[in-house]
């Protein structure tokens, strides 16, 4: 990759070790944004099969959607939302060279992405308790599998947060550059992103 | 033409409004066949506040920006039908 639509080298300045001009500017590096687009790809898949099972069996989906906590995924969404701010601050006061602004920006962050992962697994407890496993039926295989898949992306790009932040506090050579942090950032709110769609997919549309 | 951006805090108040708004449409089956249209209008517009403003797709090259924005049409697209159609 590289050629003029991804990358336009004009007007070059330097923006965290990176060619930018006055009218385009790519926040981390090209790899992340290609990772990503691979990772919506990948997502689209999911989607389409838990979408064309819920036109196969609108009654079973219909019944099933109703047996969901909503109320707990929507407090989940604004958790997630919450901490999208928190990182976009995390990042920018990374750019401005304040350190401490930024740890306690990624804190934030991590702290608001260990709440949605308890509350999750709080929601997989209920339904647990109900004795609705994943192999319950067409809807809750999807429920999991789309769940929990997304759950891991919030947990390892929790990971990752750790690793920054712990780098920051270092110093010396080991703290992260501009694009290092974007990347981290952007991950995360992709991971936002596919919440956003998870949750009416899964939890609102269609309710009856 | 005024040249105006909405702030960070701004969009944030702006998704978790949508959210809600969305929650209440679906949990409160107010508006029946209707709701699928507004939650998904709503989510798209959420999604696009997300890439375009958080992760700053709206200044990246626009190939980039149009790949993002394609996927977040073509998901909504794929809701929007497949709702209506169940």
């Amino acid at each position: 990759m590289g050629g003029p639509l991804f990358y336009r080298p004009i007007n070059q300045v330097s923006w965290g070790g990176r060619a930018m001009n006055a009218k385009t500017r790519l926040s981390g590096t090209q790899g992340i944004w290609t990772f990503v687009f691979i990772d919506m790809l990948v997502f689209s898949a999911i989607f389409f099969v838990f979408t064309s099972e819920r036109v196969r069996l609108p009654d079973i989906y219909a019944q099933s959607q109703a047996l969901l906590n909503g109320w707990l995924a929507f407090v989940n969404t604004l958790v997630l939302l919450t901490s999208s701010w928190a990182m976009v601050g995390a990042v920018e006061a990374w750019r401005q060279g304040d350190a401490k602004r930024s740890r306690l920006g990624l804190l934030l962050v991590l702290l608001l992405g260990v709440l949605f992962c308890i509350l999750k697994i709080v929601e997989y407890w209920e339904k647990y308790e109900h004795g609705i496993s994943l192999i319950e039926n067409s809807f809750f295989s999807l429920y999991y599998f789309i769940t929990g898949v997304h759950l891991l992306h919030v947990a390892g790009t929790l990971l990752f947060i750790i690793a920054i932040r712990r780098r920051m506090a270092a110093g010396g050579d080991a703290v992260p550059s501009v694009p290092t942090v974007e990347n981290v950032g952007l991950f995360w709110h992709f991971v936002d992103t596919l919440w956003i769609y998870i949750f009416p997919l899964i939890y609102l549309v269609g309710l009856k | 033409m005024k040249d105006w951006t909405l702030s960070n805090a701004q969009i944030w108040v702006i998704l978790v409004g949508l959210t809600a708004v969305s929650v209440a449409t679906g949990e409160g089956r107010m508006l029946g066949g209707f709701s699928t249209v507004v939650i998904v209008a709503f989510a798209v517009t959420k999604a696009r506040l997300v890439v375009l403003d958080y992760m700053e797709a709206r200044h990246a090259p626009p190939l980039w920006r149009w790949l993002y924005e394609g996927w977040l049409a073509a998901i909504a697209l794929l809701l929007l039908v497949t709702g209506i159609l169940a």
